[in-house]
């Protein structure tokens, strides 16, 4: 029993030995290298793992199909953050916390009792709060406080909703809540539920701090928040949602409906007169939320398989654009004629770029046009959602386009940088470009994942 | 042991082009030896292929790739992919080798070989690949191939508008074709084709327009690609690219791509006697007209560049009475005479300055006289006399035609017209006195006169494949979907009624019609004036092409053009309103939604707390 939690006692092994390495030396490479060595082991042991239908752990923990998609989406996203990471000092602390809040995660992926779950989504948030304000300084105090202020109000509506669906229930396990009857009290637990995971989705009115902290963290860790650590409260919202208080789907599709069109609009029209890129793309990541909510507004597997298959390629664009404003800068100017300086570089972020609108056959093109094809199966609310989908889709160009023009403008800096860092972002970038040739297979393993909701 | 490695026959080819386009300025002749030997590895590797092939009773088919269901990209051969394969890769290496003396002294070569090669590959996709939507991709890739070879010399602005004219032409053609992709795939759920002939009877029998439809929409794209009536007019336009790249869009490649795809999705045409019918009609109206046309232009590969067009509509005729047999007959033996004719027009022009009148060349054959040879054996086989290659399927031809008046009629013109024009104009440039470019003109290099020298043979035996069971093969398998000899028997029947009488005046036509041009030109006892004087408006008619780019043009000016303009200066207007109304929306909304991000964490408290609010209302507005 105790190998299905293997990746997981990896990561934390790995994350215990990298926080030592950090006391003995000072060259970042070697703890990167640790890093990805225990990432790359943990992902090769999910790989030889079976998946098993049955609960272990006394029922808390499952290891199925569902949980590992999700594990290797936040392995290999994460893989990409070490790799491009950057901090120069603290260096065992700084990959300590990320792989922590990994392991949080993977924990998270296979909960199925809510305080498991509870506990594993505070593991992985918590090291989030103090990366965020990892440079000590003004603005990263600032940061860390609106982050811990609102990450802990959050937190505690979570706690506040589990504990209501507890009393209503009598139970904590996802399945067997299904099971008991259900009455008003479990409602309003859904609901405190909803906005304790709001907070991690970024979702209006609970986005607020998404544009202060992003701005304001370390890039990496922007990027983390942005690809990774923001996706799982999907994951969570999934299980709670289509699994415990599946009996009342019809309210909250209606719900998250209503909150994926005002989060769309808004992320979308905050962001069209941003000069940083770094909020820019924060308010991008918010309306990206709202496309990822028609997973949860409409009922279907197909949905559920477009909004995971959204989760991958808006992480990995995401990854792509962070990281590159990491090493070019973080405002518009600083990407004037960057294609002249950084050819390939450029050409991967403007890969990135259009992913994220949805063009045609990249990656970003093909998970849009499957929530599409989820909403439109959905009736009227569903039909809403997609014209509300494409209309902001076409927002949306406006201001990527903007980071687009300004990378292909001319420019008089002849200066030639080194952008060897670029090596990582490329791959990702052609992994949006074959996404079209994966396509059909992920679609045939993630719909296999699915099973587990039987809708 | 061949045919597992069949999907590497498009494969050397387009490694050729990778490696050419990237370092083709640092190989020797740029790239060209590099492009000969692989297009000479996809020959042996096709000719293995083939004859594995013709031994098999069963199509092969490989599945490389699942994309999505019904979607399999992978390769069918079957024997229609092999007459296909043959021609393509044989005329394709010939073509390469006779390359390296044509291009010698081209600056661009590296570009050149890249496309060639591209090109070669691309069609060899077509000719095996086993769904449609792969056949569709080499299609395109063929057409792109196209544009950016016959403008080739782009710097010439003849040639940069013949090449839009040919992608605009050839483009309007695809879009029926995708339109026919969708609906295949919407009615048979499968773009394989074997998949839709298994499919063919079931959906035939609850649904027989749809088939029609399909057949209709997909021969519209091969009317395009193979320039017949109405569509034909990019082509002659076409020859403004190197003679090479004439030769192989014409002989061996593009241009029987759509007879290919007609001949490919047969039985779905079988099960359409109307679409039939047209393919049949419009191949021999093609026929003729391109033929008349060919007589009076005075453009050495123009004349040409409509003797194929004339013959296309040949094969389009045979596949439209029913026999794929003698389409595919035709096929294979007007590839080796075409490319033959144009690679000694070829020859011609690469010897004397690209000079692209008849009128200004005469006599060459004593100069040029294993070019003049190999002209006269190619014009010969493909006039319709016998006994070289051409005579025999088109003899056949014109045999089927006899199912109705109207065809035979036009196939009987056709013969007429055919051995007029091809012995007028090799009687023009290579007999008579000697003309201006006489004292220029010089035998080509052995590496151009040996491919012409293979090529010549090979229009002469062609045509002995029939003794191989090359009908039967190419044929039988149409049968395992639909009843084809039930269907066809009606056709035989005709055929072996008036075979010997229509044959025979078919010969004897083509023989008259060769009389009077060698009355003309060699012994000049006719003046040809006589003949422009008295069938003057047909004269006129002829040179104009039949008006056809007239109106085309004037439809496009006019009509096209204007109707859009006009709608565009109305749209235009109410468009900017609309989007100048939008942006203010917009940018109110951004403000305000700016404004609320204060930067104050108390005021983030209080709107998440606003948002509980929200929430506990609407659930009780839901009833709950």
């Amino acid at each position: 029993m105790i190998e299905y939690i293997l990746p997981e006692i990896l990561i934390v092994i790995t994350a215990i030995i990298v926080l030592l390495l950090g006391f003995l030396t000072s060259r970042e490479i070697y703890i990167k290298v640790i890093g990805c060595i225990g990432i790359v082991l943990a992902t090769i042991s999910l790989l030889l793992l079976k998946p098993t239908d049955e609960l272990i752990f006394g029922g808390i923990y499952s290891f199925d199909k569902f949980s590992k998609v999700f594990k290797y989406i936040f392995l290999i996203l994460t893989l990409f953050i070490i790799i491009t990471s950057n901090t120069k000092r603290n260096l065992g602390e700084y990959y300590f916390l990320i792989l922590i809040s990994l392991s949080g995660m993977m924990f998270l992926a296979s909960a199925r009792d809510l305080l498991f779950l509870y506990v594993a989504l505070e593991t992985a948030t918590l090291p989030t709060i103090v990366l965020a304000s990892f440079y000590r300084n003004r603005i990263a105090a600032e940061t860390g406080i609106k982050y811990f202020t609102v990450a802990a109000l959050s937190s505690g509506l979570l706690l506040f909703g589990i504990s209501l669906i507890y009393g209503a229930t009598g139970t904590l396990n996802i399945f067997e809540i299904s099971k008991s009857s259900i009455d008003e009290l479990a409602i309003l637990g859904g609901i405190f539920i909803i906005s304790g995971l709001a907070f991690k989705m970024a979702i209006f009115p609970f986005h607020m701090w998404v544009p202060d902290v992003y701005q304001g963290a370390p890039t990496p860790i922007s990027a983390f928040l942005a690809a990774v650590s923001k996706k799982m409260a999907f994951l969570v919202a999934f299980l709670i949602f289509y699994l415990s208080l599946v009996k009342y789907i019809s309210l909250w599709n209606i719900i998250f409906a209503l909150l994926a069109i005002i989060t769309m609009t808004i992320g979308n029209l905050a962001a069209l007169d941003q000069t940083n890129v770094k909020r820019l793309l924060a308010y991008s990541s918010i309306g990206h939320a709202g496309y990822l909510l028609i997973g949860l507004a409409v009922k279907s597997p197909l949905a559920i398989v477009a909004a995971i298959l959204h989760i991958i390629t808006h992480g990995v664009a995401k990854i792509i654009v962070f990281i590159s404003c990491f090493k070019v800068g973080e405002h518009l100017e600083n990407y004037k004629g960057l294609y002249k300086k950084a050819p390939i570089l450029s050409i991967a972020i403007i890969v990135s770029l259009l992913s994220l609108i949805g063009v045609p056959p990249l990656a970003g093109f093909f998970s849009k046009l499957y929530l599409v094809i989820a909403a439109v199966s959905a009736g009227i609310i569903g039909i809403i959602l997609a014209i509300a989908l494409i209309i902001n889709s076409a927002i949306s160009i406006f201001y990527y386009a903007k980071i687009i023009l300004n990378i292909i403008s001319e420019t008089n800096e002849k200066r030639k940088e080194d952008y060897n860092f670029a090596i990582p972002l490329i791959l990702l970038a052609i992994f949006l470009i074959i996404f079209i040739a994966l396509m059909p297979w992920l679609i045939e393993q993630l719909s296999d994942a699915v099973k587990i909701f039987s809708l | 042991m061949f045919l597992e490695y069949s999907y590497l026959i498009p494969v050397f080819p387009l490694i050729g082009f990778v490696v050419i386009t990237f370092i083709g300025k640092k190989l020797s002749e740029g790239g060209g030896y590099l492009a000969v030997i692989l297009s000479g590895m996809s020959l042996i590797l096709s000719l293995g292929v083939i004859y594995e092939i013709l031994k098999l009773e069963k199509p092969f088919e490989m599945i490389i790739y699942e994309w999505l269901p019904g979607i399999e990209f992978g390769i069918l051969i079957d024997k229609v992919s092999a007459v296909m394969l043959f021609v393509i890769s044989f005329i394709g290496f010939l073509i390469m080798v006779y390359s390296l003396g044509y291009m010698h002294k081209d600056e661009s070569k590296p570009r050149y070989y890249a496309e060639m090669s591209l090109f070669i590959s691309s069609m060899l996709v077509i000719a095996i690949a086993n769904n449609l939507l792969l056949l569709f991709i080499g299609w395109e890739l063929v057409g792109l191939c196209s544009y950016l070879l016959i403008g080739f010399w782009y710097r010439k602005p003849s040639a940069s508008s013949a090449a839009k004219k040919a992608i605009v032409v050839t483009r309007f053609a695809d879009i029926f074709f995708a339109l026919g992709l969708v609906l295949t795939y919407n009615t048979f759920g499968t773009l394989n084709i074997l998949e839709i002939f298994e499919k063919l009877n079931v959906v035939y029998s609850y649904n027989p327009g749809i088939i029609s439809l399909i057949a209709l929409l997909l021969f519209i794209g091969a009317i395009g690609k193979s320039s017949q009536f109405p569509l034909h007019v990019w082509l002659p336009d076409a020859m403004e690219g190197p003679t090479t790249v004439s030769a192989l869009i014409h002989a061996a490649t593009m241009v029987k791509a759509g007879i290919f795809l007609v001949a490919r999705m047969y039985p779905l045409y079988l099960l359409s006697g109307d679409v039939m019918y047209i393919i049949a009609l419009f191949g021999a109206i093609t026929a003729f007209i391109a033929a008349s046309m060919g007589l009076v232009m005075t453009d050495i590969k123009r004349i040409i560049a409509y003797s194929t067009m004339s013959h296309l509509g040949l094969m389009m005729l045979a596949l439209g009475v029913g026999s794929i047999a003698a389409g595919l007959y035709h096929l294979l033996n007007h590839s080796f005479a075409k490319a033959l004719l144009f690679l000694s027009a070829g020859a011609v022009l690469h010897a004397t300055h690209e000079q692209l009148d008849i009128r200004k060349h005469g006599g060459l054959r004593k100069v040029m006289p294993i070019t003049g040879t190999v002209a006269l054996i190619g014009a010969w086989a493909l006039s319709g006399l016998p006994p070289l290659s051409g005579y025999w399927s088109k003899d056949e031809i014109i045999i089927l035609s006899s199912v109705s008046p109207e065809l035979l009629g036009l196939a009987f013109g056709v013969t007429l017209l055919s051995a007029a024009y091809l012995f007028r104009w090799y009687y023009i440039i290579f007999t008579g006195k000697p003309g201006e470019t006489y004292n220029i003109a010089h035998e080509a290099p052995k590496v151009m006169t040996i491919p012409l020298i293979i090529l010549a043979i090979g229009a002469c035996i062609s045509w002995l494949v029939i003794y191989f069971g090359f009908k039967d093969s190419v044929s039988e398998w149409v049968n395992e979907y639909v009843e084809y000899e039930t269907m066809v028997s009606n056709l035989e029947e005709v055929v072996e009624k008036n075979h010997v009488k229509i044959s025979l005046i078919a010969g004897v036509l083509a023989f008259i019609s060769f009389l009077i041009t060698t009355l003309i030109y060699v012994k000049k006892r006719i003046k040809p004036e006589t003949f422009r004087e008295k069938l003057k408006p047909l004269h006129v008619l002829f040179v104009n092409k039949y008006y056809f780019d007239h109106i085309y043009n004037y439809l496009a000016e006019n009509v096209i053009y204007r109707t859009i303009s006009f709608l565009i200066d109305k749209l235009e207007k109410l468009y900017d309103g609309f989007i100048d109304l939008l942006g203010k929306i917009v940018y109110i909304i951004g403000r305000i939604s700016r404004k609320i991000q204060t930067g104050n964490v108390q005021d983030y408290i209080t709107a998440i707390i606003l948002g509980i609010i929200l929430l506990i209302i609407i659930t009780m507005l839901g009833g709950v």
